[in-house]
């Protein structure tokens, strides 16, 4: 992930706010408000995207790129590292396997591999965000958020950065390592826009609706599959913070006991931590700082 | 007409305009002068050892041997003609059978010659028309009429497989040229593949590298006992990269390489390449296989590989298209 500077994240396919993606979210968005709600005003546009929680995640968005840029990409474990270790590993018990598959078939199970197991691996570490309760001190500043826009998606505790990059590391490394191994050097990535094909179709142009309060549901049959912006949004009510962890599919949630349809959550638009909270998050510096004192006094406490 | 004058002039100019710019594209260069060019030579190398098996000297008819050798060597360190035509993928076990089946060919061929069966009729198995055969046929025992004969069908078979190779590679240029990124794929996957086959099967196995023999030099397991010509096949493997990887011989891979991801990673692999190259040339003529005569050249393959695959991983760019590594 090559990050110049933070405009470069609305130029490069592979970033959730792509431009493009930002564009067929936004008409999707209009096209479902004139239809459920009725015409858009100016006043509410001007509401919505410059109140307290909007403007917060603007300044915590330029945070985030700078901790990314600083700490994440030069210091921590990359992918590469991780494939090589897996290569390496694999190479020291075991003659490589030079499978001998149709160059499309490698193509197209790397690419599905790397999608499918980094939803998987993404689906578990929400989860773990949630319930551990230490995690959860960090993992509540993204919940803190009590009007979602796109950008809210970028309203992470560095700390939580630092596990989802080594998630990504680990995932990525290994399916890499894998199949070098298996495959030897017939290996790429089938993409659109620069980002993997799968995301790409199944997720990045309602992507962005996940953080709005454009309640779009993709209906309860397809909702079992796919985790739709609505059922995004029912996980931020605090009365279903513990449902709809996954990220493309809702098959994880669906496997693992955690999904709500959108159709069964209340319809309101209440989000956050609940009332008096979100004052302990308003601020770049509290973000940063609150998890660590809520653990410092968690701990005094025990 | 005197537009002709200056329309035709331009015309002369703009030829070798063209053809430069042709030579300056490195997959279209890739696919003309490394693998259909090694291609033909093999076709020619083969052609060669049918002459000679008429010669009476057995230094021509052991050169034209080791000359084919080294000639298939290079065709197989880029073999990537399987992928685009299905027929093509048993190819190269068609010409040579080496670390493929438990069948002792020597043995087999030794009794069939000692029979008095039609070669043509006695040859009925491909693996008693490959490499290895013709190895055993010509250079196990002393040249006689009937060596001569079951060589001669032999020859006759592995020449017919290098012609539908480089005819395969005619045919295929196009679809090579077509998906480019592909073609660079399978390109450096032949010679991760074969770099690591040459140094396992072809070197570690023979002079006791591997765990499994390590300090047991075992000369009868190399590809071409007989003839001693193994060195020689070692030899093309080598050439075959240093047509795709050395600086002098750009435009090829190593010119993709910089301009896409820079000169980083593929410079660890022309100086791993180097070494090898360089440790194949000082190894001494009657090396046999030693193990200590061995450990250059096996370590610097060893070096090759590691740094294609880091190369490789660098350029596969694992940690890019995931839109957005972060959580929600």
């Amino acid at each position: 992930m090559v990050i110049d500077t933070p405009l470069s994240l609305f130029l490069e396919g592979s970033n959730r706010i792509f431009w493009g993606y930002l564009i067929v979210s936004a008409i999707i968005a209009a096209v479902w408000h004139i239809y459920n709600v009725g015409t858009i005003s100016f006043s509410k546009l001007k509401d919505y995207w410059l109140n307290a929680d909007a403007k917060l995640d603007y300044r915590y968005f330029l945070v985030n790129w700078l901790f990314k840029v600083l700490f994440i990409l030069p210091v921590l474990l990359s992918a590469n590292t991780v494939a090589l270790w897996i290569l390496n590993g694999l190479n020291s018990f075991s003659n490589p396997l030079f499978l001998s598959w149709y160059y499309r078939d490698i193509v197209l199970a790397y690419t599905l591999s790397l999608f499918v197991l980094g939803d998987l691996s993404r689906y578990w570490l929400h989860r773990w965000m949630h319930t551990n309760r230490w995690l959860w001190k960090f993992h509540q500043v993204h919940h803190s958020a009590e009007s979602l826009n796109p950008f809210t998606f970028y309203r992470l505790h560095p700390v939580e950065i630092i596990l989802f990059a080594l998630r990504n590391a680990l995932v990525a490394g290994v399916v890499t390592g894998v199949f070098i191994f298996c495959f030897g050097a017939r290996l790429n990535l089938y993409t659109v826009l620069g980002g993997n094909l799968f995301i790409v179709i199944l997720f990045s142009f309602t992507g962005n609706l996940r953080h709005s309060h454009i309640r779009l549901s993709y209906g309860p049959w397809l909702e079992r599959l796919l985790i739709s912006p609505a059922q995004h949004q029912v996980h931020h009510q605090q009365e279903n913070m513990h449902k709809n962890f996954g990220s493309v599919f809702a098959l994880w949630d669906w496997f693992f006991g955690s999904l709500r349809l959108s159709k069964d959550a209340s319809r309101h638009q209440q989000f956050g931590l609940g009332s008096g909270k979100r004052e302990k998050f308003d601020g770049v510096i509290k973000i940063m700082m609150q998890p660590f004192f809520d653990i410092y006094k968690n701990f005094n406490r025990n | 007409m005197k537009i002709f004058t200056p329309l035709s002039f331009i015309c002369l100019l703009s030829v070798p305009l063209f053809s430069y710019a042709q030579e300056k594209d490195p997959y279209a260069s890739i696919y003309d002068n490394v693998i259909q060019h090694n291609a033909d030579n093999a076709v020619t190398s083969c052609l060669n050892l049918q002459t000679a098996l008429s010669s009476k000297s057995d230094d021509v008819r052991h050169q034209a041997f080791v000359t084919l050798a080294k000639s298939w060597g290079k065709v197989q360190a880029s073999y990537i003609l399987g992928d685009y035509d299905m027929n093509a993928m048993d190819y190269p076990l068609m010409i040579d059978y080496f670390h493929s089946g438990n069948e002792n060919i020597h043995e087999s061929i030794e009794r069939l010659v000692s029979r008095d069966s039609k070669p043509s009729t006695a040859l009925y198995k491909n693996s008693y028309k490959t490499m290895g055969a013709i190895d055993s046929v010509m250079f196990s025992a002393d040249w006689t009429e009937r060596r001569k004969e079951f060589a001669k069908v032999m020859v006759a078979n592995v020449c017919e497989r290098f012609t539908q190779i480089s005819d395969g590679y005619k045919a295929n240029r196009d679809a090579f040229l077509f998906d480019v990124d592909r073609g660079l794929s399978l390109v450096v996957n032949a010679e991760i593949e074969h770099i690591y086959k040459t140094r396992d099967w072809r070197i570690a196995q023979v002079s006791g590298l591997t765990k499994a023999n390590l300090g047991i030099t075992k000369p009868e397991l190399q590809q071409y006992p007989y003839s001693q010509a193994s060195w020689a096949f070692i030899g093309g493997i080598l050439e075959t990269n240093e047509q795709l990887l050395g600086e002098k011989k750009q435009p090829n891979v190593a010119t993709i390489a910089y301009e896409k991801h820079g000169k980083d990673g593929i410079n660890a692999v022309q100086t791993a390449l180097k070494a090898s190259l360089l440790a194949y040339k000082n190894t001494p003529v009657d090396h046999n296989f030693k193990l200590n005569e061995m450990i250059p050249v096996y370590q610097g393959l060893l070096d090759v590989q590691k740094a294609f695959y880091r190369h490789l991983v660098s350029e596969i760019g694992v940690s890019a298209n995931l839109i957005d590594a972060d959580g929600d």
